[in-house]
């Protein structure tokens, strides 16, 4: 399996590289009021509307500052992109070389990850992006997005 | 180029393995059009056949089983009816060997198609009576379900309870294998037409309904393989082989995608590449400027140092010269002190005359006495006058001596030395204006290296954007799968090569730095050698003073000179006057004993002129001091302007020391710039061998159109 490595602080996670759809330089994103603060809002990638999660507040960290990148993810036929400190490589994990995860791992929840892949000296934290959003805050999600591309339709009409 | 090349090869490997694949495949189409063997159609139809077969030939099997045996029942129960009938008429023919009756039921039963002998013996085995159609032979065939063997049924012949023969019939079931035969070969018949109209039907139905859309559906993926992704796939309906002609055209969608982004990755690639060449090209242009500059610098700098080296050399004549004029200055001082001890004799000697003649003056009266003494005494008088001239004829030699040598000093102090002076002021000026030429040069070097920062940003941004575009290709490919692997090979040397950029792009930010802190000292070693020029042309300015001080002094001295020589000449006169006044002294001496009166005017006279040649004897004694004094002057001049010089020339070795640190830095940047090159180069290299590879990816994507 491939996935593609990224850092948040000093910690390696990966995500199976299947559900990447790109990697963004990070760029212009509108907030939106209201929402819990990992949730920095949406952007525009080509011409859709695309919510941005910081994956750092996510964890209870905060941005190391160095560099900034967006991993753009299939969500539940949605896209969403995940703020991250530093993009690195794109890893092969054979099968034996991913465990799962053990109950308590660094104070975040368990249900986050979906195993552990150890290469050599390194571990890699695999992201199990499907449970990063409970369903309360994905119904906000979805909300703000349809609030917000109503009103980017909108604009978009009178701007053309 | 070793690296490029294997990205090369793997990419010239893999498409003639696709077009293999794709030769392959249309060898098969070909095939599957030709054999109907091979077909879907045939093996369905021949499974279906050979299911229908076994079921059918299990059918047939038990129903013939099923029928023989009924069969055989009933031709078995109609031939023991006939024994047993033949065994009850037995008895009466064996006892009373009567045969009329029993050969008519013999006949009878020899009727029956399936009976094939009949035998009546009597108790002991004899042959009563034998009726025998055919031999006993077992039937040869292949049908499974025929009965090969005969078959013999016994009845034994009683009469009173005794048995007294047996009767025996053997028969072979002719009759129900015929009929077995028939119903065999008409089922097998039946089931045959069967099988050929049902045959015939279902590969119909194949034709129709999967053949033609999955034929039609090959057409078009031959096309996509061929690289025409514009190619729209049928749809057969919404069956399975519709689902699988959806999924072919989102595989041709998802396809064309990824070659889309690809190439556009690829034209993002090149156009990255090409502006960091350009970037590259503008780094090697300001290093080349660079390095000519510092050669720029290198050549001012050997310049000031032959500038210093003619002013070291013009010091060096100087402090000869100097050397020279103290050598000279002794002499000059030892002819000054020879003269002030002559012109002290001469005065002695003048006084001595004074004295003489007041001597003669008060001896006058006592002339008349004895005018034969006074006429030795005047002729005394006249010896010590011609010493006198002797004396003053030496002053003047030294006097034109040390005139002549304050003439040399004065020529050597103003020609030569000057000269120097002015040499010496020119070359430091030479120096200090190529100084501030380099100073300048190096300030220019130092706005060059902000330049190629400027680049190195430049350069860091399309690193960053390089690698970004690697990762996203990386994914792509991943994503792309067996058709990803050959752009994954590229998108890995892409990001290895932005890796390699990048610490590249490090290493040149460190160099830089290093050339901007080189720079810096230079700028430092530069003012202070400039400070250094600045005090080596104050010290030349100095020692011109000094010089001129010298030259002052000399010309004085020379004015003294000339002034005792004037003094000296003036006394000759005086001596010529002594002498003839002596010689009238002599005359009147002569007279002298004619009158006494006569002497003592001669002697009132003579006293005047005495105290005349005092009084030159006199000026001649301050003159020789006054030289005395400026030739002192003079010396101590001297050894100040060699102090100054020798000042000049530590300050010049000083400053060649400073020179030599100047072109070393100068050299050490010149080599770091070249270092710097080679690195750009190494760079720029790899980028062109990358920029290759992108042309070959972008050739190669250029097979497949797309809408």
């Amino acid at each position: 399996m491939k996935f593609t490595i990224f850092n948040i602080r000093e910690e390696t996670f990966g995500i199976d590289i299947t559900r990447v759809i790109e990697i963004l330089r990070v760029q212009k994103i509108f907030t939106i009021p209201g929402l819990p603060e990992f949730l920095s809002g949406v952007m525009s990638v080509r011409g859709a509307v695309i919510p941005v999660m910081d994956l750092r507040l996510r964890f209870g960290t905060k941005p190391a500052g160095r560099k900034e990148r967006i991993i753009l993810v299939r969500y539940d036929r949605e896209k969403i992109g995940f703020l991250v400190d530093e993009i690195k490589e794109i890893l092969v994990l054979n099968p034996d070389e991913i465990r799962p995860s053990p109950s308590i791992f660094k104070g975040f929840k368990t249900e986050y990850l979906s195993g552990i892949g150890k290469k050599d000296e390194r571990i890699v934290l695999i992201l199990n992006i499907d449970n990063l959003l409970t369903s309360e805050e994905k119904i906000w999600l979805q909300e703000a997005k349809e609030l917000l591309e109503g009103k980017s339709a909108g604009t978009g009409q009178t701007a053309e | 180029m070793h690296e490029g090349g294997n990205a090369y090869e793997v990419v010239f490997d893999i498409l003639p393995a696709v077009h293999g694949t794709q030769d392959r495949e249309r060898v098969q189409c070909g095939g599957c059009a030709m054999s109907f063997r091979k077909s879907i159609t045939a093996s369905f139809i021949a499974t279906v056949f050979l299911a229908l077969l076994i079921v059918q030939a299990i059918g047939t099997a038990a129903f013939m089983i099923y029928m023989r045996s009924t069969f055989m029942d009933e031709l078995e129960s109609r031939i023991r009816y006939s024994v047993s009938i033949m065994a009850g008429m037995g008895s009466f023919s064996v006892i009373n060997y009567d045969d009329t009756q029993i050969d008519h039921v013999i006949d009878g039963v020899a009727r029956d198609q399936d009976v094939t002998s009949i035998h009546i013996h009597d108790a002991r085995g004899k042959v009563v009576r034998e009726k025998i159609k055919a031999d006993d032979a077992d039937v040869a065939a292949i049908n499974p379900f025929l009965y090969r063997k005969s078959l013999k049924i016994v009845a034994p012949v009683n009469s009173d309870g005794m048995k007294i023969g047996e009767v025996a019939v053997h028969f072979s079931p002719k009759t129900i294998n015929a009929r077995i035969s028939h119903s065999l070969f008409m089922i097998i018949l039946y089931q045959g037409i069967v099988f050929l109209f049902l045959a015939l039907g279902m590969a119909y139905f194949f034709a129709r309904k999967i053949k033609e859309p999955v034929s039609r559906i090959n057409q078009a993926i031959e096309k996509i393989t061929a690289g025409d992704l514009t190619v729209a796939v049928p749809d057969p309906g919404d069956n399975e082989i519709g689902s699988i002609a959806k999924g072919v055209t989102f595989l041709e969608q998802r396809l064309s995608l990824m070659i889309s982004k690809i190439h556009d990755t690829a034209a993002n690639v090149s156009m990255a590449i090409r502006q960091v060449e350009h970037t590259y090209g503008i780094v090697g242009e300001g290093i080349a400027t660079q390095t000519n500059a510092v050669k720029d610098i290198i050549r001012s700098i050997s310049s000031a140092n032959k500038a210093q080296a003619e002013v070291s050399e013009s010091i060096e004549k100087l402090l000869h010269f100097s050397t020279e004029n103290v050598t000279s200055l002794l002499e000059m001082k030892a002819t000054a002190e020879e003269m002030a001890t002559h012109t002290q004799r001469l005065f002695r000697a003048t006084e001595d005359s004074y004295s003489v003649v007041l001597q003669m003056s008060q001896t006058s009266k006592a002339i008349s006495a004895s005018s034969g003494q006074a006429l030795s005494a005047v002729e005394d008088t006249s010896a010590s006058v011609e010493e006198v001239a002797v004396s003053v004829r030496e002053v003047e030699d030294h006097a034109g001596e040390s005139s002549k040598l304050a003439g040399t000093v004065r020529d050597i102090t103003s020609g030569v030395g000057m000269m120097s002076v002015v040499n010496a002021i020119e070359g430091i000026d030479a120096i200090s204006m190529e100084v501030k030429k380099s100073a300048d040069i190096i300030q220019r070097l130092g706005a060059r290296s902000v330049d190629i920062e400027k680049v190195l940003s430049v350069i860091r941004d399309v690193t960053e954007q390089t690698n970004l575009l690697s990762l996203n290709a990386a994914i792509l490919a991943a994503q792309a799968g067996e058709y990803g692997k050959s752009f994954s090979v590229v998108a890995d040397e892409i990001r290895a090569l932005s890796e390699r950029t990048a610490s590249s792009t490090h290493e040149i930010g460190g160099i830089v730095k290093t050339i901007q802190k080189d720079i810096k000292d230079t700028v430092y070693s530069i003012d202070e050698a400039r400070l250094k020029v600045d005090e080596g042309g104050g010290v030349v300015v100095k020692v011109g003073e000094a010089l001129r001080d010298i030259l002052n002094a000399s010309i004085q001295s020379s004015d003294m000179t000339m002034a005792i020589e004037r003094a000296t000449a003036e006394q000759t006169v005086g001596l010529k006057q002594i002498t003839s006044a002596v010689e009238e002294i002599r005359k009147v001496m002569n007279s002298v004993a004619k009158s006494t009166k006569e002497q003592e005017n001669a002697l009132s006279y003579l006293l005047e002129g005495v105290g005349e040649v005092k009084e030159v004897a006199e000026l001649s004694t301050r003159g020789a001091g006054e030289q005395a004094e400026g030739t002192r002057i003079i010396s101590r001049n001297i050894e100040l302007a060699n102090e100054r010089i020798q000042q000049i020339n530590a300050n010049i070795a000083n400053q060649k020391k400073l020179n030599t640190e100047i072109v070393a830095a100068m050299e050490n940047v010149n080599a770091i710039g070249a270092a710097t090159v080679n690195d750009t180069e190494e760079v720029s290299h790899s980028l062109k061998t990358l920029f290759l590879e992108i042309e070959n990816l972008r050739q190669e994507m250029e097979i497949f159109k797309i809408k």
